[in-house]
Protein backbone atom coordinates (compact mmCIF):
# COMPACT_ATOMS: atom_id res chain seq x y z
CA UNK A 1 0.00 0.00 0.00
CA UNK A 2 2.79 2.42 0.81
CA UNK A 3 4.85 1.82 -2.39
CA UNK A 4 1.70 2.74 -4.28
CA UNK A 5 1.52 6.11 -2.11
CA UNK A 6 4.86 7.43 -2.64
CA UNK A 7 4.61 6.50 -6.49
CA UNK A 8 1.92 8.70 -6.81
CA UNK A 9 3.08 11.46 -4.69
CA UNK A 10 6.38 11.33 -6.84
CA UNK A 11 4.28 11.48 -9.93
CA UNK A 12 2.36 14.58 -8.70
CA UNK A 13 5.72 16.59 -7.24
CA UNK A 14 7.20 15.60 -11.19
CA UNK A 15 3.91 16.90 -12.85
CA UNK A 16 3.96 20.11 -10.28
CA UNK A 17 7.68 20.68 -11.06
CA UNK A 18 7.22 20.29 -15.39
CA UNK A 19 4.15 22.81 -14.46
CA UNK A 20 6.38 25.38 -13.03
CA UNK A 21 9.11 25.24 -15.40
CA UNK A 22 6.53 25.90 -18.15
CA UNK A 23 4.58 28.82 -15.98
CA UNK A 24 8.49 30.44 -15.82
CA UNK A 25 8.95 29.40 -19.47
CA UNK A 26 5.94 31.85 -20.49
CA UNK A 27 8.29 34.95 -19.86
CA UNK A 28 9.57 36.92 -22.81
CA UNK A 29 13.66 35.73 -23.41
CA UNK A 30 15.16 38.89 -23.47
CA UNK A 31 18.68 39.94 -24.96
CA UNK A 32 22.11 39.32 -23.43
CA UNK A 33 22.30 43.15 -23.83
CA UNK A 34 18.97 43.79 -21.86
CA UNK A 35 20.10 41.82 -19.37
CA UNK A 36 23.44 43.55 -18.59
CA UNK A 37 21.54 46.95 -19.13
CA UNK A 38 19.09 45.59 -16.39
CA UNK A 39 21.70 44.46 -14.47
CA UNK A 40 23.61 47.80 -14.44
CA UNK A 41 20.55 49.51 -13.80
CA UNK A 42 19.92 47.15 -10.63
CA UNK A 43 23.42 47.28 -9.87
CA UNK A 44 23.30 51.60 -10.18
CA UNK A 45 19.94 51.19 -7.93
CA UNK A 46 21.32 49.55 -5.08
CA UNK A 47 24.28 51.82 -5.01
CA UNK A 48 22.06 54.78 -4.48
CA UNK A 49 19.92 53.09 -2.09
CA UNK A 50 22.76 52.44 -0.12
CA UNK A 51 24.14 55.88 -0.07
CA UNK A 52 20.67 57.16 1.10
CA UNK A 53 20.77 54.27 3.49
CA UNK A 54 24.32 55.70 5.08
CA UNK A 55 22.75 59.60 4.98
CA UNK A 56 20.02 58.57 7.05
CA UNK A 57 21.75 56.35 9.44
CA UNK A 58 24.57 58.86 9.77
CA UNK A 59 22.02 61.89 10.07
CA UNK A 60 20.03 59.49 13.09
CA UNK A 61 23.12 58.76 14.24
CA UNK A 62 23.68 62.64 15.19
CA UNK A 63 20.27 62.95 16.20
CA UNK A 64 20.58 60.95 19.36
CA UNK A 65 24.08 62.67 20.09
CA UNK A 66 22.43 65.84 19.73
CA UNK A 67 19.43 65.16 21.77
CA UNK A 68 21.82 63.79 24.44
CA UNK A 69 23.98 66.63 24.70
CA UNK A 70 21.02 69.25 25.35
CA UNK A 71 19.85 66.49 27.84
CA UNK A 72 23.33 66.18 29.33
CA UNK A 73 23.36 70.13 29.45
CA UNK A 74 23.28 70.25 33.26
CA UNK A 75 24.15 73.57 34.69
CA UNK A 76 25.86 73.14 37.98
CA UNK A 77 24.46 75.08 41.56
CA UNK A 78 26.45 77.37 43.60
CA UNK A 79 25.76 77.20 47.64
CA UNK A 80 25.76 80.51 49.63
CA UNK A 81 26.67 80.82 53.53
CA UNK A 82 24.07 81.62 56.16
CA UNK A 83 22.24 85.09 55.19
CA UNK A 84 24.99 85.86 52.85
CA UNK A 85 24.76 86.54 48.98
CA UNK A 86 28.54 86.34 47.87
CA UNK A 87 29.89 84.02 45.51
CA UNK A 88 32.29 81.36 47.25
CA UNK A 89 35.59 80.50 45.03
CA UNK A 90 33.77 77.40 44.23
CA UNK A 91 30.94 79.06 43.30
CA UNK A 92 32.75 81.04 41.10
CA UNK A 93 34.10 77.98 39.05
CA UNK A 94 31.29 76.58 38.75
CA UNK A 95 29.45 79.55 37.01
CA UNK A 96 32.77 79.87 34.74
CA UNK A 97 31.69 76.66 33.83
CA UNK A 98 28.10 77.27 33.33
CA UNK A 99 29.17 80.33 31.49
CA UNK A 100 31.09 78.12 29.17
CA UNK A 101 27.92 75.75 28.27
CA UNK A 102 26.28 79.41 27.83
CA UNK A 103 28.60 80.12 24.90
CA UNK A 104 28.53 76.74 23.15
CA UNK A 105 25.22 77.33 23.05
CA UNK A 106 24.32 81.16 22.17
CA UNK A 107 20.27 80.34 21.74
CA UNK A 108 19.46 79.02 25.15
CA UNK A 109 17.71 81.08 27.71
CA UNK A 110 18.07 80.56 31.24
CA UNK A 111 16.27 81.47 34.17
CA UNK A 112 18.40 81.35 37.64
CA UNK A 113 15.95 80.82 40.70
CA UNK A 114 17.51 82.26 44.14
CA UNK A 115 16.95 79.94 47.43
CA UNK A 116 17.21 80.29 51.36
CA UNK A 117 17.24 78.00 53.79
CA UNK A 118 14.23 78.05 56.37
CA UNK A 119 15.54 80.25 59.30
CA UNK A 120 14.93 83.81 58.70
CA UNK A 121 12.16 85.48 58.30
CA UNK A 122 10.42 85.06 55.18
CA UNK A 123 10.03 88.81 53.50
CA UNK A 124 13.87 89.09 54.00
CA UNK A 125 14.56 85.50 52.60
CA UNK A 126 12.60 86.80 49.08
CA UNK A 127 15.13 89.61 49.01
CA UNK A 128 18.48 87.72 50.30
CA UNK A 129 16.78 84.88 47.86
CA UNK A 130 16.85 87.83 44.60
CA UNK A 131 20.21 88.77 45.54
CA UNK A 132 22.01 85.11 45.08
CA UNK A 133 20.17 84.35 41.96
CA UNK A 134 21.40 88.31 40.53
CA UNK A 135 25.27 87.67 42.25
CA UNK A 136 25.09 84.55 39.83
CA UNK A 137 23.91 86.71 36.99
CA UNK A 138 25.89 89.54 37.35
CA UNK A 139 29.30 86.86 37.14
CA UNK A 140 27.42 85.71 33.83
CA UNK A 141 27.12 89.06 32.72
CA UNK A 142 30.55 89.85 33.63
CA UNK A 143 31.67 86.72 31.65
CA UNK A 144 29.77 87.96 28.74
CA UNK A 145 26.53 86.56 28.22
CA UNK A 146 23.95 88.71 27.26
CA UNK A 147 21.64 90.05 29.99
CA UNK A 148 18.48 89.31 27.92
CA UNK A 149 19.51 85.63 27.76
CA UNK A 150 19.06 85.41 31.73
CA UNK A 151 15.76 85.77 33.85
CA UNK A 152 16.12 85.76 37.70
CA UNK A 153 13.64 84.48 40.50
CA UNK A 154 13.60 84.38 44.44
CA UNK A 155 11.58 81.71 46.08
CA UNK A 156 12.93 82.80 49.36
CA UNK A 157 12.34 79.61 51.59
CA UNK A 158 9.58 78.46 50.05
CA UNK A 159 10.47 75.65 48.04
CA UNK A 160 13.37 73.56 50.09
CA UNK A 161 15.19 70.87 48.14
CA UNK A 162 15.65 69.48 51.71
CA UNK A 163 12.46 69.94 54.08
CA UNK A 164 15.31 68.54 57.34
CA UNK A 165 15.90 70.84 60.27
CA UNK A 166 19.58 70.86 60.56
CA UNK A 167 22.57 72.33 58.93
CA UNK A 168 22.78 69.09 56.84
CA UNK A 169 19.39 70.42 55.13
CA UNK A 170 20.02 74.21 55.26
CA UNK A 171 22.99 74.03 53.48
CA UNK A 172 21.79 72.19 50.45
CA UNK A 173 18.78 74.60 50.29
CA UNK A 174 20.47 78.27 50.52
CA UNK A 175 21.29 77.53 46.68
CA UNK A 176 21.01 79.08 43.18
CA UNK A 177 19.85 76.69 40.41
CA UNK A 178 19.58 77.19 36.54
CA UNK A 179 17.35 75.98 34.73
CA UNK A 180 16.60 76.64 30.67
CA UNK A 181 13.48 78.48 29.49
CA UNK B 1 23.35 108.34 65.57
CA UNK B 2 21.77 107.14 68.87
CA UNK B 3 22.58 103.78 70.51
CA UNK B 4 20.43 101.59 72.27
CA UNK B 5 20.79 102.16 75.61
CA UNK B 6 18.22 99.76 77.59
CA UNK B 7 16.70 96.72 76.39
CA UNK B 8 14.18 95.31 78.67
CA UNK B 9 12.74 92.34 78.85
CA UNK B 10 8.66 92.02 79.90
CA UNK B 11 8.86 89.40 82.69
CA UNK B 12 5.36 90.63 84.70
CA UNK B 13 1.90 91.54 83.78
CA UNK B 14 1.82 94.27 86.38
CA UNK B 15 -0.91 96.82 84.70
CA UNK B 16 -3.41 98.90 86.39
CA UNK B 17 -6.63 97.35 85.04
CA UNK B 18 -10.12 98.88 85.56
CA UNK B 19 -12.14 96.92 87.74
CA UNK B 20 -15.61 96.30 86.03
CA UNK B 21 -18.56 94.56 86.84
CA UNK B 22 -21.43 92.95 84.96
CA UNK B 23 -25.25 94.15 87.19
CA UNK B 24 -28.03 91.40 86.95
CA UNK B 25 -31.35 92.71 85.04
CA UNK B 26 -34.12 93.56 86.86
CA UNK B 27 -36.51 90.93 85.70
CA UNK B 28 -34.72 87.69 84.41
CA UNK B 29 -35.55 86.77 80.92
CA UNK B 30 -37.15 83.16 80.12
CA UNK B 31 -36.71 80.73 77.22
CA UNK B 32 -34.98 81.60 73.99
CA UNK B 33 -34.37 85.00 75.41
CA UNK B 34 -32.36 83.84 78.55
CA UNK B 35 -30.14 81.86 75.89
CA UNK B 36 -29.52 85.16 73.75
CA UNK B 37 -28.78 86.94 76.96
CA UNK B 38 -26.41 84.55 78.01
CA UNK B 39 -24.66 84.23 74.73
CA UNK B 40 -24.70 88.21 74.51
CA UNK B 41 -23.04 88.92 78.35
CA UNK B 42 -20.56 85.58 77.57
CA UNK B 43 -19.05 87.19 74.01
CA UNK B 44 -18.88 90.09 76.12
CA UNK B 45 -16.67 88.82 79.16
CA UNK B 46 -14.54 87.46 77.07
CA UNK B 47 -13.71 90.32 74.81
CA UNK B 48 -13.29 92.73 77.46
CA UNK B 49 -11.08 90.05 79.18
CA UNK B 50 -9.20 89.95 75.92
CA UNK B 51 -8.63 93.89 75.34
CA UNK B 52 -5.97 93.78 78.17
CA UNK B 53 -7.69 96.89 80.37
CA UNK B 54 -10.02 95.12 82.35
CA UNK B 55 -10.19 92.82 85.63
CA UNK B 56 -13.63 91.56 86.02
CA UNK B 57 -14.72 91.37 89.04
CA UNK B 58 -16.98 88.39 90.19
CA UNK B 59 -19.05 90.48 92.80
CA UNK B 60 -20.13 94.16 91.96
CA UNK B 61 -21.88 94.56 94.98
CA UNK B 62 -18.54 94.16 97.29
CA UNK B 63 -16.05 94.21 94.80
CA UNK B 64 -15.93 97.71 94.27
CA UNK B 65 -15.89 98.11 90.73
CA UNK B 66 -14.96 101.38 89.04
CA UNK B 67 -17.50 101.06 86.11
CA UNK B 68 -20.27 98.42 85.41
CA UNK B 69 -22.22 96.77 82.72
CA UNK B 70 -26.39 95.84 82.94
CA UNK B 71 -27.26 94.46 79.44
CA UNK B 72 -31.33 93.64 79.64
CA UNK B 73 -32.36 91.74 76.26
CA UNK B 74 -36.17 92.03 74.99
CA UNK B 75 -37.34 90.64 71.69
CA UNK B 76 -37.75 93.90 68.76
CA UNK B 77 -39.97 92.69 66.22
CA UNK B 78 -37.60 91.34 63.32
CA UNK B 79 -34.45 90.87 65.77
CA UNK B 80 -33.24 90.64 69.22
CA UNK B 81 -32.61 93.90 71.77
CA UNK B 82 -29.98 94.54 73.87
CA UNK B 83 -30.18 97.70 76.26
CA UNK B 84 -26.98 98.24 77.01
CA UNK B 85 -26.04 100.43 80.04
CA UNK B 86 -22.37 101.99 81.08
CA UNK B 87 -21.93 103.07 84.40
CA UNK B 88 -19.61 104.87 86.14
CA UNK B 89 -19.63 103.49 90.21
CA UNK B 90 -18.25 106.33 92.02
CA UNK B 91 -20.86 108.89 90.36
CA UNK B 92 -23.44 106.74 89.59
CA UNK B 93 -23.69 108.40 86.40
CA UNK B 94 -24.53 106.57 82.94
CA UNK B 95 -21.26 106.95 80.50
CA UNK B 96 -23.44 105.78 78.13
CA UNK B 97 -26.82 103.55 77.62
CA UNK B 98 -27.86 102.27 74.22
CA UNK B 99 -30.13 99.98 72.41
CA UNK B 100 -28.52 98.09 70.27
CA UNK B 101 -30.34 94.82 67.99
CA UNK B 102 -29.31 91.99 65.44
CA UNK B 103 -31.15 89.13 64.18
CA UNK B 104 -30.37 85.84 66.42
CA UNK B 105 -27.60 84.52 64.55
CA UNK B 106 -25.53 88.20 64.67
CA UNK B 107 -25.88 88.41 68.33
CA UNK B 108 -21.92 87.11 68.86
CA UNK B 109 -21.55 90.16 66.38
CA UNK B 110 -23.25 92.80 68.09
CA UNK B 111 -21.69 91.76 71.66
CA UNK B 112 -17.93 92.45 69.59
CA UNK B 113 -19.24 95.98 69.12
CA UNK B 114 -20.40 96.83 72.70
CA UNK B 115 -16.91 95.33 74.09
CA UNK B 116 -15.14 97.97 71.37
CA UNK B 117 -17.98 101.05 72.81
CA UNK B 118 -17.39 100.37 76.16
CA UNK B 119 -13.37 100.22 75.60
CA UNK B 120 -14.09 103.32 73.61
CA UNK B 121 -16.17 105.00 76.21
CA UNK B 122 -13.60 104.10 79.51
CA UNK B 123 -10.15 104.10 77.60
CA UNK B 124 -10.71 106.38 74.34
CA UNK B 125 -9.02 103.50 72.30
CA UNK B 126 -11.36 102.13 69.07
CA UNK B 127 -10.66 98.09 70.62
CA UNK B 128 -9.87 94.72 68.73
CA UNK B 129 -13.14 92.54 69.97
CA UNK B 130 -14.69 94.08 66.43
CA UNK B 131 -12.08 93.51 64.05
CA UNK B 132 -10.99 91.46 61.50
CA UNK B 133 -7.50 90.02 59.90
CA UNK B 134 -6.06 88.61 56.78
CA UNK B 135 -3.33 85.63 57.07
CA UNK B 136 -2.15 82.61 55.01
CA UNK B 137 -1.81 78.98 55.68
CA UNK B 138 -0.91 76.17 54.67
CA UNK B 139 2.18 74.23 52.89
CA UNK B 140 5.11 76.38 51.85
CA UNK B 141 4.36 76.81 48.41
CA UNK B 142 1.02 75.85 48.16
CA UNK B 143 -0.78 78.11 50.60
CA UNK B 144 -4.02 79.69 50.71
CA UNK B 145 -4.61 83.72 51.88
CA UNK B 146 -8.22 83.95 54.17
CA UNK B 147 -9.51 86.11 56.54
CA UNK B 148 -11.60 85.92 59.50
CA UNK B 149 -13.12 87.55 62.08
CA UNK B 150 -10.65 88.23 64.96
CA UNK B 151 -12.72 85.43 66.94
CA UNK B 152 -12.02 82.92 64.48
CA UNK B 153 -15.67 83.02 62.67
CA UNK B 154 -16.60 83.95 59.40
CA UNK B 155 -13.52 82.33 57.88
CA UNK B 156 -13.42 83.15 54.18
CA UNK B 157 -10.62 82.46 51.34
CA UNK B 158 -9.47 84.34 49.15
CA UNK B 159 -7.44 82.55 46.84
CA UNK B 160 -8.42 80.09 44.16
CA UNK B 161 -5.16 77.71 43.69
CA UNK B 162 -2.54 76.76 45.88
CA UNK B 163 0.23 78.78 45.53
CA UNK B 164 2.42 80.38 47.33
CA UNK B 165 1.04 83.56 48.70
CA UNK B 166 2.68 86.28 50.94
CA UNK B 167 2.52 90.08 52.76
CA UNK B 168 -0.65 90.82 52.98
CA UNK B 169 -2.05 94.03 54.06
CA UNK B 170 -4.93 95.93 54.70
CA UNK B 171 -5.86 99.28 53.20
CA UNK B 172 -6.70 101.63 55.70
CA UNK B 173 -9.99 102.04 54.77
CA UNK B 174 -10.57 97.63 55.29
CA UNK B 175 -12.12 98.00 51.46
CA UNK B 176 -8.77 96.09 50.10
CA UNK B 177 -6.03 93.45 50.67
CA UNK B 178 -2.72 93.73 48.94
CA UNK B 179 -0.65 91.02 49.02
CA UNK B 180 2.01 88.67 46.82
CA UNK B 181 1.30 85.76 44.70
CA UNK B 182 3.34 83.63 42.28
CA UNK B 183 -0.19 82.48 40.31
CA UNK B 184 1.40 83.25 37.62
CA UNK B 185 4.72 81.46 38.45
CA UNK B 186 6.50 84.72 39.32
CA UNK B 187 5.68 87.40 41.85
CA UNK B 188 3.43 89.89 41.29
CA UNK B 189 1.39 91.95 43.98
CA UNK B 190 -2.33 91.71 43.43
CA UNK B 191 -5.00 94.17 45.26
CA UNK B 192 -8.26 92.20 46.18
CA UNK B 193 -11.26 94.50 46.45
CA UNK B 194 -12.98 92.54 49.57
CA UNK B 195 -16.93 93.68 49.08
CA UNK B 196 -16.59 93.50 44.91
CA UNK B 197 -14.67 90.52 45.01
CA UNK B 198 -12.34 91.72 42.14
CA UNK B 199 -9.05 91.63 41.79
CA UNK B 200 -5.86 94.03 40.29
CA UNK B 201 -2.78 92.85 39.07
CA UNK B 202 -1.07 95.92 40.72
CA UNK B 203 3.01 95.37 40.05
CA UNK B 204 4.41 93.12 37.94
CA UNK B 205 7.69 94.49 37.00
CA UNK B 206 10.47 92.24 36.28
CA UNK B 207 12.25 90.09 39.36
CA UNK B 208 10.46 90.80 43.01
CA UNK B 209 7.48 92.63 43.57
CA UNK B 210 7.06 92.12 47.52
CA UNK B 211 5.93 93.14 50.43
CA UNK B 212 2.98 95.89 50.03
CA UNK B 213 2.61 98.59 52.66
CA UNK B 214 -0.11 101.15 51.95
CA UNK B 215 0.43 105.14 53.00
CA UNK B 216 -2.01 106.42 55.95
CA UNK B 217 -4.09 108.44 53.31
CA UNK B 218 -4.70 104.83 51.17
CA UNK B 219 -3.23 106.51 48.06
CA UNK B 220 -0.13 104.66 47.73
CA UNK B 221 1.69 101.61 48.13
CA UNK B 222 4.74 101.15 49.06
CA UNK B 223 6.85 98.37 48.05
CA UNK B 224 10.47 96.53 47.29
CA UNK B 225 11.29 96.14 43.52
CA UNK B 226 14.33 94.70 41.76
CA UNK B 227 14.03 95.61 38.02
CA UNK B 228 16.84 97.99 38.41
CA UNK B 229 19.38 95.61 39.88
CA UNK B 230 18.43 94.49 43.53
CA UNK B 231 15.88 94.84 45.43
CA UNK B 232 14.63 98.57 46.51
CA UNK B 233 12.12 100.19 47.92
CA UNK B 234 9.21 102.23 45.57
CA UNK B 235 6.61 104.25 46.58
CA UNK B 236 3.50 103.62 43.67
CA UNK B 237 0.16 105.76 43.91
CA UNK B 238 -2.70 103.28 43.24
CA UNK B 239 -3.49 105.50 39.95
CA UNK B 240 -0.26 104.53 38.84
CA UNK B 241 0.59 107.34 38.04
CA UNK B 242 3.53 108.55 40.27
CA UNK B 243 6.68 106.06 41.11
CA UNK B 244 8.79 107.37 43.33
CA UNK B 245 12.32 105.26 44.15
CA UNK B 246 13.11 105.18 48.23
CA UNK B 247 16.48 103.60 48.56
CA UNK B 248 19.99 103.44 46.53
CA UNK B 249 22.05 101.01 48.04
CA UNK B 250 23.30 97.87 46.38
CA UNK B 251 22.66 95.22 48.59
CA UNK B 252 18.71 94.49 50.16
CA UNK B 253 16.55 97.17 51.09
CA UNK B 254 13.12 95.96 51.90
CA UNK B 255 9.91 95.61 53.69
CA UNK B 256 8.83 99.27 53.76
CA UNK B 257 6.40 100.16 56.92
CA UNK B 258 4.77 103.85 56.99
CA UNK B 259 4.59 106.05 59.87
CA UNK B 260 1.03 107.23 60.90
CA UNK B 261 2.34 110.64 59.92
CA UNK B 262 2.82 109.60 56.02
CA UNK B 263 6.43 111.37 56.58
CA UNK B 264 8.36 108.83 56.87
CA UNK B 265 9.08 105.58 56.41
CA UNK B 266 10.98 102.06 58.21
CA UNK B 267 12.29 99.32 56.64
CA UNK B 268 15.01 96.70 56.22
CA UNK B 269 18.35 96.63 55.03
CA UNK B 270 21.60 95.12 54.96
CA UNK B 271 23.22 98.26 54.14
CA UNK B 272 25.96 98.18 57.32
CA UNK B 273 26.62 94.84 57.00
CA UNK B 274 23.77 93.35 58.27
CA UNK B 275 19.68 93.42 58.43
CA UNK B 276 18.99 96.06 60.49
CA UNK B 277 15.70 98.45 60.51
CA UNK B 278 16.16 101.85 59.20
CA UNK B 279 14.32 105.21 58.90
CA UNK B 280 14.31 107.38 56.41
CA UNK B 281 11.47 110.04 55.12
CA UNK B 282 9.71 109.86 51.66
CA UNK B 283 12.09 112.41 50.24
CA UNK B 284 14.71 109.28 50.65
CA UNK B 285 17.13 110.92 52.32
CA UNK B 286 19.25 110.10 55.34
CA UNK B 287 18.35 107.40 56.65
CA UNK B 288 18.73 106.18 60.48
CA UNK B 289 19.43 102.95 61.85
CA UNK B 290 17.33 102.25 64.72
CA UNK B 291 18.53 98.68 65.74
CA UNK B 292 21.75 97.40 66.93
CA UNK B 293 21.44 95.03 69.20
CA UNK B 294 22.02 91.28 67.36
CA UNK B 295 22.94 90.64 63.91
CA UNK B 296 19.59 90.02 62.59
CA UNK B 297 16.34 92.33 63.14
CA UNK B 298 13.78 92.60 60.37
CA UNK B 299 10.19 92.64 59.25
CA UNK B 300 9.53 96.67 60.80
CA UNK B 301 5.82 97.40 61.80
CA UNK B 302 5.15 100.87 62.72
CA UNK B 303 2.61 101.29 65.29
CA UNK B 304 -0.59 103.31 64.08
CA UNK B 305 -0.02 105.20 67.27
CA UNK B 306 3.02 106.65 65.90
CA UNK B 307 5.22 105.81 69.16
CA UNK B 308 6.54 102.57 68.67
CA UNK B 309 7.97 99.96 65.49
CA UNK B 310 7.43 96.49 65.89
CA UNK B 311 10.09 93.86 64.00
CA UNK B 312 11.91 90.52 64.79
CA UNK B 313 15.29 90.17 66.05
CA UNK B 314 17.38 86.86 66.21
CA UNK B 315 18.23 86.12 69.69
CA UNK B 316 20.20 83.25 70.53
CA UNK B 317 19.07 81.41 67.34
CA UNK B 318 15.40 82.23 67.72
CA UNK B 319 13.20 84.76 66.32
CA UNK B 320 11.04 87.36 69.03
CA UNK B 321 9.25 89.89 68.92
CA UNK B 322 10.58 93.62 69.86
CA UNK B 323 9.67 96.75 69.74
CA UNK B 324 11.61 100.35 69.09
CA UNK B 325 10.78 103.75 69.75
CA UNK B 326 11.35 105.60 66.18
CA UNK B 327 14.92 106.31 67.73
CA UNK B 328 16.52 103.58 68.76
CA UNK B 329 16.76 104.40 72.01
CA UNK B 330 14.60 101.95 73.82
CA UNK B 331 14.19 97.81 72.78
CA UNK B 332 11.97 95.98 74.32
CA UNK B 333 12.04 92.38 74.15
CA UNK B 334 8.10 90.75 73.92
CA UNK B 335 7.91 87.30 73.22
CA UNK B 336 10.71 84.56 74.56
CA UNK B 337 9.52 81.14 73.21
CA UNK B 338 9.58 79.70 69.87
CA UNK B 339 10.10 81.54 66.71
CA UNK B 340 8.17 84.46 66.31
CA UNK B 341 7.23 86.48 63.07
CA UNK B 342 5.22 89.13 61.29
CA UNK B 343 4.46 91.44 63.87
CA UNK B 344 1.54 93.95 62.80
CA UNK B 345 -0.46 96.09 65.01
CA UNK B 346 -4.14 96.54 65.67
CA UNK B 347 -5.88 99.53 64.16
CA UNK B 348 -5.57 101.16 67.74
CA UNK B 349 -1.97 100.29 68.13
CA UNK B 350 -2.77 98.52 71.32
CA UNK B 351 -2.07 95.11 70.28
CA UNK B 352 0.07 93.07 68.32
CA UNK B 353 -0.83 89.95 66.13
CA UNK B 354 1.87 88.21 65.26
CA UNK B 355 2.61 84.62 63.86
CA UNK B 356 4.39 82.11 66.51
CA UNK B 357 5.74 78.27 66.56
CA UNK B 358 5.13 78.13 70.08
CA UNK B 359 2.61 75.64 70.15
CA UNK B 360 4.28 73.23 67.40
CA UNK B 361 2.76 73.97 64.43
CA UNK B 362 2.32 77.72 63.56
CA UNK B 363 -0.22 79.85 64.72
CA UNK B 364 -1.39 83.27 65.06
CA UNK B 365 -1.31 85.03 68.36
CA UNK B 366 -2.32 88.60 69.70
CA UNK B 367 -1.16 90.54 72.91
CA UNK B 368 -0.63 93.88 74.61
CA UNK B 369 1.89 96.44 72.96
CA UNK B 370 3.44 95.80 75.95
CA UNK B 371 3.81 91.48 75.79
CA UNK B 372 1.30 90.49 78.51
CA UNK B 373 -2.03 88.89 77.78
CA UNK B 374 -0.63 86.44 75.07
CA UNK B 375 -3.30 84.42 73.68
CA UNK B 376 -3.31 82.33 70.53
CA UNK B 377 -6.88 83.07 68.12
CA UNK B 378 -6.87 80.58 65.54
CA UNK B 379 -5.50 77.11 65.09
CA UNK B 380 -7.90 75.79 62.51
CA UNK B 381 -5.10 75.54 59.73
CA UNK B 382 -1.68 74.19 59.65
CA UNK B 383 0.82 76.88 59.48
CA UNK B 384 -1.60 80.32 59.78
CA UNK B 385 1.21 83.09 59.49
CA UNK B 386 1.87 86.71 58.22
CA UNK B 387 -1.45 88.47 59.64
CA UNK B 388 -3.05 91.91 59.02
CA UNK B 389 -5.61 93.71 61.05
CA UNK B 390 -8.33 95.66 60.47
CA UNK B 391 -11.56 96.81 61.90
CA UNK B 392 -14.78 95.63 60.67
CA UNK B 393 -17.75 97.56 60.03
CA UNK B 394 -20.49 98.33 62.46
CA UNK B 395 -23.68 96.94 60.37
CA UNK B 396 -25.58 100.28 61.16
CA UNK B 397 -24.54 99.75 65.14
CA UNK B 398 -25.44 103.06 67.16
CA UNK B 399 -22.09 104.04 68.79
CA UNK B 400 -19.50 106.88 68.76
CA UNK B 401 -18.04 106.37 64.69
CA UNK B 402 -20.17 105.38 62.16
CA UNK B 403 -18.45 104.05 59.09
Amino acid sequence: MKQGYARLILALVLMAAVAMVLGCGGKKVRSLEEDEAAMEEARRRAAEEEEARRAREAEEAIKPIEEAEEQEIEFGKIYFDYDKYNLSGKSISTLSENAELLMDNPNMEIIIQGHCDERGTDEYNLALGEKRAQAARDFLVNFGIAKSRISVISYGEERPVDPGHDEEAWKKNRRAEFVTK
Amino acid sequence: MAQTDVRLRVTTEGRLLIKIGFLEPEKQPEGLLAEYRTLFIETLRGDLDMSGYFDIVEDPGADHPHATVKATVSAGSEDVAFDVDLRDRASDHSIFRRRYGAPAPEIRGVAHIVADDIVYALTGRSGIANTRVAFVAGEKGGSHLYTMHIDGSDLERLTKAPTIVMSPAWSPDARRIAYVSYQTGSPAIYVDDVRSHTTTKFSAFEGMNATPAWSPDGKSLALTLSKDGNPEIYIISLDGKTRDRLTHFSGIDCSPTWAPNGFELAFTSDRTGSPQIHVTDQGGTKARRITYEGGYNTSPAWSPQGDLIAFVSRIDGRFQICTVDPFGITTTILTEEGNNEHPAWSPDGMHIVFSSTVGGNSGIYIMNSDGSGKRRIFDGLRNARDASWTREPRHGQPGFDED
